[in-house]
């Protein structure tokens, strides 16, 4: 298997010099407007293809989105918009965007969530910590 | 069959490391297996490391740490709308004799790590545990990992907050939304002169600020100097969050925005976004430490003190204490519960439990009592505006609007029972 860090490509640096090359003067304006998504760009990912976030049921994620409306619990606490409600019936899971910080494992009120670590040394790496 | 080692410890953060820097020093055959490409790159922190502790497993680590400063001033703000309040201490004390230092994850767990190698430690990184091995007793002697299976005499599971493996072994349920913080940090880079002349620091001098007040949700921020960078971070208890329906960046990006904090961070450049989790229950939430083969420390076992901002020490403490605890083990040629109790013993006679039992019910007792993080940081806010504002009025009038701002929005009675509610707990 392949142990390289997954390319989130040449949109990746778009990106970096898009948001983060600015000149100083307005560096502190613009970096409010960088979304997650862009700023976990910044970090080193390896990809385990296999999903390390599963739901085990989505009818539970409509019975939440029922009762809780929606973002349910997950979509407001997970940090990398991980989860995303989709056309009003289903959880969608970006594992890849995982920080693995398990709040949303805990905060979800069915417990379906099967939250796993990645493998082999795979997902987020960090440089500062 | 499997290897078997003497100890298996799950985890090269501080917890691990200090156990594994204890057992192996003894003579203990040990393997630490960590999960991370390399030790410290799963691992974040606000964070400031305290350094006698951190001496009392590697002596004259500051020889050779990556520390990036050393902390000689402290601030808590108390933030409002559009002000802050603050409380600092600066003391060249602190310079001369290391308190704490400002570090970040990814270098210092590494070198931390090289240490207990260097003390013939063996470390696999790279590898997740997946859970435990049990006898046919069920006391637990081993390990499976997503590369196979190892046997130990103890296992010590010091893998991080989400602790799996105390769970996954049955020995405490998932963890409360009420007990637990999320927190977001952000780093910057930022040049290092910079940082000297905006925070009035010279040579490896560092300031630690901790920030609280302004929102309902009952949260704590916090900025660190480091080196080139400035750890900026912010993080709530999970159920408030999930209350207010407050989104952890959003927070992140509420208190970058504060016209107090946004000058901090001009002309930086961020470097890195991460999210992690701090077990804040306290000493009543604290799940079994022990079992057969088996013992938790670190954050797996909720061993922080949210109130004093220490989690890395108690890390470096309950680690070395499971190391004794496995090293007296061995001894005996016992490794059942009632053996392993002795971890226990040492916890509660060191600082760890004794400050965790001390101030065990303010945890709770600030989150059911919301005044003290939302109400008084504004309401003292108020009184500092009103105390330096000159506006041609006597200053009779100030104090009267002063007292007013207290009377109408706490009352007297309600004053009274806050002060002694929390002195009574916190003393």
């Amino acid at each position: 298997m392949s142990d390289q860090t997954q390319p989130k490509g040449a949109q990746q640096q778009a990106l970096r010099s898009a948001s983060f090359q600015q000149s100083p003067d307005s560096q502190s304006e613009s970096s409010q407007k960088i979304s997650v998504e862009e700023k976990l760009y910044l970090a080193k990912y390896k990809l385990d293809e296999r999903p390390h976030l599963v739901i085990y049921d989505q009818s539970i994620c409509l019975k939440c989105e029922h009762i809780n409306g929606t973002p349910q619990p997950c979509m407001i606490l997970c940090p990398a918009d991980v989860y995303k409600w989709e056309d009003g019936k289903r959880n969608v899971v970006s594992y890849d965007n995982c920080v693995e910080c398990g709040a949303c494992r805990i905060i979800c009120p069915y417990a379906n969530i099967e939250w796993k670590y990645p493998r082999w040394g795979r997902g987020l790496s960090l440089r500062y910590g | 069959m499997p290897e078997k080692f003497d100890v298996v410890i799950v985890g090269a953060g501080p917890a691990g490391v200090s156990a594994a820097i204890t057992t192996s020093k003894a003579g203990l055959s040990t393997l630490v297996i960590e999960r991370g490409d390399f030790p410290g790159s799963k691992n974040m922190f606000g964070g400031i490391v305290f350094a006698k502790p951190t001496a009392q497993i590697v002596p004259d680590f500051w020889r050779t740490a990556p520390i990036e400063r050393r902390v000689i001033e402290y601030q808590y703000w108390l933030l409002s709308g559009e002000s802050h309040v603050s409380i600092s201490h600066r003391n060249q004390k602190f310079a001369k004799e290391l308190n704490s230092f400002t570090a970040l994850r990814a270098r210092f767990d590494r070198w931390f790590a090289q240490q207990a190698e260097a003390s013939g430690a063996t470390l696999i990184t790279k590898t997740t545990v997946t859970g435990v091995l049990k006898d046919s007793r069920g006391a637990v002697n081993g390990v499976t990992t997503d590369r196979g299976e190892v046997l130990a005499n103890v296992v010590i599971a010091c893998d991080g907050v989400n602790s799996l493996i105390a769970k996954g072994a049955g020995m405490h349920e998932e963890w409360k939304p009420q007990d637990i913080a999320l927190a977001v940090k952000e780093t910057y880079s930022l040049a290092k002169e910079k940082i000297d002349e905006r925070f009035n620091l010279r040579g490896d001098e560092g300031i630690a600020i901790m920030i609280y007040g302004g929102r309902e949700e009952e949260f704590a921020g916090f900025i660190y100097t480091n080196k080139d960078t400035i750890s900026l971070g912010i993080g709530a208890i999970m159920s408030d969050l999930a209350k207010y329906k407050t989104r952890p960046q959003d927070l992140l990006e509420w208190i970058k925005s504060h016209p107090s904090i946004k000058p901090l961070l001009e002309g930086s450049s961020l470097r890195e976004y991460s999210a992690h989790l701090i077990p804040e229950g306290g000493f009543n939430k604290i799940p079994p430490l022990y079992g057969d083969g088996i013992l938790v420390a670190g954050d797996a076992a909720m061993l922080v003190n949210a109130l004093n901002w220490e989690g890395t020490n108690f890390a470096m403490y309950s680690g070395k204490f499971a190391g004794q605890t496995a090293i007296e083990a061995k001894k005996n040629g016992r490794f059942d519960s009632s053996q392993l109790a002795l971890y226990k013993q040492y916890l509660e006679e060191s600082f760890v439990l004794k400050d965790l039992k001390k101030f065990k019910d303010v945890p709770h007792y600030i989150s059911t009592h919301r005044q003290y993080l939302t109400l008084y940081p504004e309401i003292i806010n108020t009184i500092m505006y009103k105390f330096f504002e000159v506006d041609g009025r006597p200053k009779e009038d100030h104090i009267r609007d002063m007292k007013k701002e207290i009377y109408n929005r706490r009352g007297r009675i309600g004053l009274l029972l806050d002060a002694y509610g929390l002195y009574r707990r916190a003393t």
